[in-house]
């Protein structure tokens, strides 16, 4: 395909490794609109929550070519974007070869797969994404959630050249829903387990929400091993959290409880799709699982409150904290009880779910950290 | 003991009919709750592949009939695993009814066990004008007439009741609620069969709802025939399915 | 027919003089022609449905029927095209059914499965195991108390002859005296389940003594051990001397039902049979041998029933299908 120099695709994304095509939602700016880097332009529905496509590059958005209600395959053409130098004709022609020419990549078959791993006499699935000479990444999801929570980032996040593991923990995804003790204890004993089977002796750890207070615990058990502690919406800095949502969430066995639930985790509750209900549920569903639940909640959040809260004030790594300022489950007050070195960042109109909501903003934030630690 | 029975057809019961709804339908009730009879049957049932009379039935309704058995009838495969764990798990006789024609569907299904409540139906597609209730098969149907209806702007809520003993009434009284219109597609034959039960249930129960008559789609009232040409005929299709939505929505064509 | 030439025809099916021998012989020639062509035409995917085929055990069908009118009935099996072919069905109104045409003799609405002709006292192929003796108690007890001199027989498997219902009619028909044979055709195989797997190894007829009534093995293979058999019952029938009990020993040379991959047989296990018992082989050596019938004579009727069976494949396949109103007819009411 000829270039045209001052114009850009905007293309449908490929979140996460399965996804082969997705739905137009709706635009989110008018045709003639200035975009600047990271502006949000178009929502679409991937297989977990719908989400925003951001411009891939500073210039006027000139084309809307895609519907609303399309379903586009991965790299259809969403939009274009270009400079007030370019041509109408110009656009036109550009579109017109396009959709002449374009075939969708085939589903891939050679893609990452998650892998399983024992570790303490589970099955611990995890899915490893990216490789290089970069320190490795372990991102360990929080309460009910799974590697699938990362799906906007893990590949974002490798492009540094390192190795991204995410991690089910167990009695989450596709790991043993036996959880043994379920105490904090227990999962750091997991997650060091899991590095020395991976061969990582220090890694960038990164946990979210329940995840969050695992990696602290972790940080303090294991300081040696950790190179840089990134908490996303963590639970571990303060005693509050939002004891109805992790009794719903373990309650909640129908799809319309199920998404009222998880509509809590966001700022934007109708960001919540079928299918990542449907999913929820399926885990749900597992044998194990309700008993698996039911002992973490009672260990980490008894009476609606957190049990633990990691003393972090001796870890001297670096530390990142990103919170939603909307966040319904753990108050984005927390954030302030970070370390005095940590860096802080907190996003508006952001809720429990800032790896998702926000993915890009989150991706740009945690690459810059990433940066200062390697560059 | 759990034991599971495979019956091959459903036709084939009568043979042993008798120790079904006399015998296992009743101990638990007859004895005073002290006994139970967790024993799943599983069995084939429905038209499509030439079988002719005596087998191709949908005879489902006779066993949703009968207290004390529990009736499933799965439309995909992750529902079939799920429910199947579910009915060898519950201690009361459950009959498991298996389109012969799904078998060649393909689905992602976990590895793990896991297992789905009897008496959860599923909403398989969301809609705000017209709720379609359909039996194993029949939601493919449905699923096919709700594309193309969704092509006309009619927004079709398909209800799979996966269950039809015990039946998830409170699900379609929901989607009722929301859309006033009501189609049952069922393959078995129309008469004492889901479509007039859940009919009738609805027009009960959700009558200041209704904004139309509810409509059946259902086989005629005759046995299966054996040639394909009338075979094809006899069951419910999505076109057939499209045009009872369309009669709720006062949009009906002539037959 | 008349009753003299009724009286006429038993007894002359009886004596098996050069003409029934013929009949016999293009009647198991038709029930084989019949089945392998319709072997080979299901691979071809044309016909719709369930087909289960009766090669190898035609001497049965034979063997019975030789002794019946058409007034006398008899209620057959899933395996039903031989019964219907030797009880008198017309052949190409079999093969339009087989095909589900408008033609067939059950207007295509039945199928291979439920091949009836009320006319000429079949009952019906049955696709349920077990379903036939019931019925021969109800047209024996009708025979009874109408005071003819009709019998009723029931073909039923060895698989078919542990259902209850099986039990259930010995005891009433011999309870009634009614004139009624069950006939159990022992394959060896309930579609794939070895008889031994299935009952305890003692011969079926022995469950005649049970329900006091004679009970006989005879090999089925044995146009002629069978016909012998079956006319010491039938005659015991009509005499209102009540129900027997045959087994014919026999083998099926094709699966459960065409598509049956047949991974419980042995190897050569039907090959061997072919090449030993085969029924019509043993028939054409028998007469032959004893200069009853020419070779030739048989090889006519070889060519004729040949070319009975091209015409009736030819005609099926350019059959109209049934119209759809026919879907509405033949059931008392529609809604």
């Amino acid at each position: 395909m000829s270039e045209t120099k001052g114009l850009t695709k905007l293309g449908m994304p490929k979140w996460g490794l399965s996804m082969t095509e997705g739905t137009v939602v709706q635009w989110l700016v008018e045709e003639g609109a200035e975009l600047n880097n990271g502006d949000e332009v178009v929502e679409v529905e991937s297989e977990k929550i719908n989400n925003a496509v951001e411009t891939p590059s500073p210039g006027v958005l000139r084309r809307r070519v895609a519907k609303e209600g399309d379903v586009l395959p991965v790299g259809g053409l969403l939009g274009v974007i270009a400079d007030a130098s370019v041509t109408d004709e110009e656009i036109d022609a550009y579109v017109e070869e396009f959709q002449a020419t374009f075939v969708p990549e085939e589903e891939e078959a050679g893609g990452p797969e998650p892998q399983t791993v024992e570790i303490g006499g589970r099955n611990i699935q995890y899915l490893a994404v990216g490789e290089g000479e970069g320190t490795p990444l372990v991102l360990l999801h929080g309460f009910g959630g799974d590697i699938n929570i990362w799906v906007f980032n893990q590949e974002a996040l490798a492009e540094g050249g390192r190795t991204v593991y995410a991690v089910d923990l167990p009695g989450h995804g596709g790991s043993t829903k036996d959880v043994g003790e379920g105490d904090l204890a227990s999962l750091v004993n997991v997650v060091a387990g899991f590095m020395d089977e991976m061969g990582v002796e220090k890694a960038h750890l990164f946990g979210h929400s329940m995840g969050g207070a695992v990696a602290a615990s972790f940080a303090i058990g294991h300081p040696e091993r950790v190179r840089s502690l990134s908490l996303i919406a963590s639970a571990g800095l303060g005693e509050e959290i939002n004891g109805e949502y992790i009794e719903g969430f373990i309650a909640a066995n129908r799809r319309k409880e199920m998404k009222s639930t998880l509509g809590l985790l966001f700022a934007n509750p109708d960001l919540v799709n079928r299918q990542l209900v449907n999913d929820v549920i399926r885990f749900k569903r597992l044998d194990g699982v309700d008993e698996a639940l039911r002992r973490l909640a009672d260990n980490l959040f008894p009476d609606g409150k957190q049990a633990d809260v990691p003393d972090l004030s001796g870890v001297e790594v670096p530390m990142l904290v990103v919170w939603g300022r909307e966040d319904r489950i753990l108050p984005v007050s927390h954030s302030e009880n970070a370390p005095q070195n940590a860096r802080v960042e907190v996003l508006d109109e952001t809720g429990h779910m800032p790896q998702m909501e926000a993915a890009g903003q989150t991706n740009r934030i945690i690459g810059e950290f990433l940066d200062s630690q390697e560059g | 003991m759990r034991p599971i029975a495979e019956l091959m057809f459903v036709d084939f019961m009568g043979v042993c009919f008798d120790q079904i709804y006399n015998q296992a339908a009743k101990f638990r009730y007859m004895f005073g709750g002290k006994a139970v009879t967790p024993m799943v049957i599983r069995t084939m049932y429905g038209a499509g592949i030439r079988a002719a009379a005596q087998h191709s039935q949908a005879l489902y309704p006779i066993f949703t009939h009968i207290p004390g058995l529990k009736v499933v009838i799965p439309s995909n495969p992750y529902d079939a695993k799920g429910l199947m764990i579910a009915a060898i798990r519950d201690d009361d006789p459950v009959i498991f009814f298996e389109n012969k024609v799904l078998y060649a569907v393909e689905g992602d299904v976990p590895e793990e066990p896991y297992t789905i409540p009897l008496g959860e139906a599923e909403i398989v597609r969301e809609g705000e004008d017209v709720t379609i209730v359909a039996i194993g098969r029949m939601v493919s149907m449905a699923e096919q007439a709700a594309a193309s209806l969704a092509d006309d702007g009619i927004e079709v809520e398909i209800v799979d009741p996966r269950t039809t003993s015990p039946l998830d009434t409170d699900t379609i009284y929901e989607s009722i609620e929301n859309t006033g219109r009501l189609v049952v597609v069922d393959e078995s034959n129309p008469r004492c069969s889901l479509a007039s039960d859940i009919v009738s249930l609805v027009t009960q129960n959700c009558f200041e709802h209704l904004k139309s008559a509810p409509q059946m789609v259902t086989a005629p009232h005759t046995p299966p025939p054996f040639s394909g040409s009338l075979e094809d005929l006899y069951v419910p299709d999505p076109e057939k399915v499209a045009n009872a939505v369309r009669q709720t929505v006062g949009q009906g064509v002539a037959s | 027919m008349t009753e003299a030439e009724v009286a006429g025809a038993r007894e002359r099916h009886g004596e098996l003089d050069k003409a029934a021998l013929l009949d016999a012989y293009r009647t198991m020639r038709t029930i084989r022609d019949f089945e392998e062509r319709l072997h080979t035409e299901f691979a071809t995917g044309e016909i719709p449905g369930f087909v289960h085929l009766y090669a190898g055990e035609e001497a049965i069908a034979a063997g019975f029927m030789a002794h019946l009118d058409g007034d006398d009935y008899v209620a057959s099996t899933h395996r039903g095209h031989g019964h219907s072919i030797a009880k008198g069905c017309d052949v190409k109104g079999m093969m339009l059914e087989i095909y589900g045409k408008d033609g067939g003799i059950c207007r295509g609405k039945g199928g291979s499965m439920h091949i009836a002709d009320l006319d000429k006292g079949m009952l019906g192929a049955n696709g349920i195991v077990g379903g036939g003796p019931p019925l021969v108690c109800g047209v024996g007890l009708s025979a009874k108390v109408r005071g003819t001199d009709q019998v009723a027989i029931s073909f039923t498997g060895d698989g078919g002859a542990n259902q209850g219902t099986v039990f259930e009619s010995m005891n009433l028909a011999s309870a009634w005296d009614l004139p009624v044979i069950f006939v159990i055709e022992n394959n060896g195989y309930a579609e794939a389940t070895a008889q031994a797997f299935s009952s305890k190894g003692i011969d079926i007829a022995k469950r005649a003594d049970g329900f006091s009534m004679p009970g006989v093995v005879v090999d089925g293979h044995d146009f002629f051990a069978v016909h012998e058999a079956a006319g010491e019952a039938i005659r015991r029938a009509r005499e209102g001397g009540g129900p027997s009990l045959i087994e014919c020993k026999v083998n099926r040379y094709y699966g459960h039902f065409e598509g049956d991959a047949q991974t419980y047989r042995a190897d050569n296990e039907v090959e061997n049979i072919r090449k030993e018992k085969d029924c019509l082989m043993l028939f054409r050596q028998r007469v032959t041998s004893a200069g009853l019938i020419e070779e030739s004579e048989l090889d006519k009727i070889d060519e004729e029933v040949k070319n009975l069976i091209d015409e009736a494949v030819k005609e099926a396949k350019e059959a109209p299908e049934p119209t759809p109103d026919k879907l509405l007819t033949d059931v008392y009411v529609s809604y």
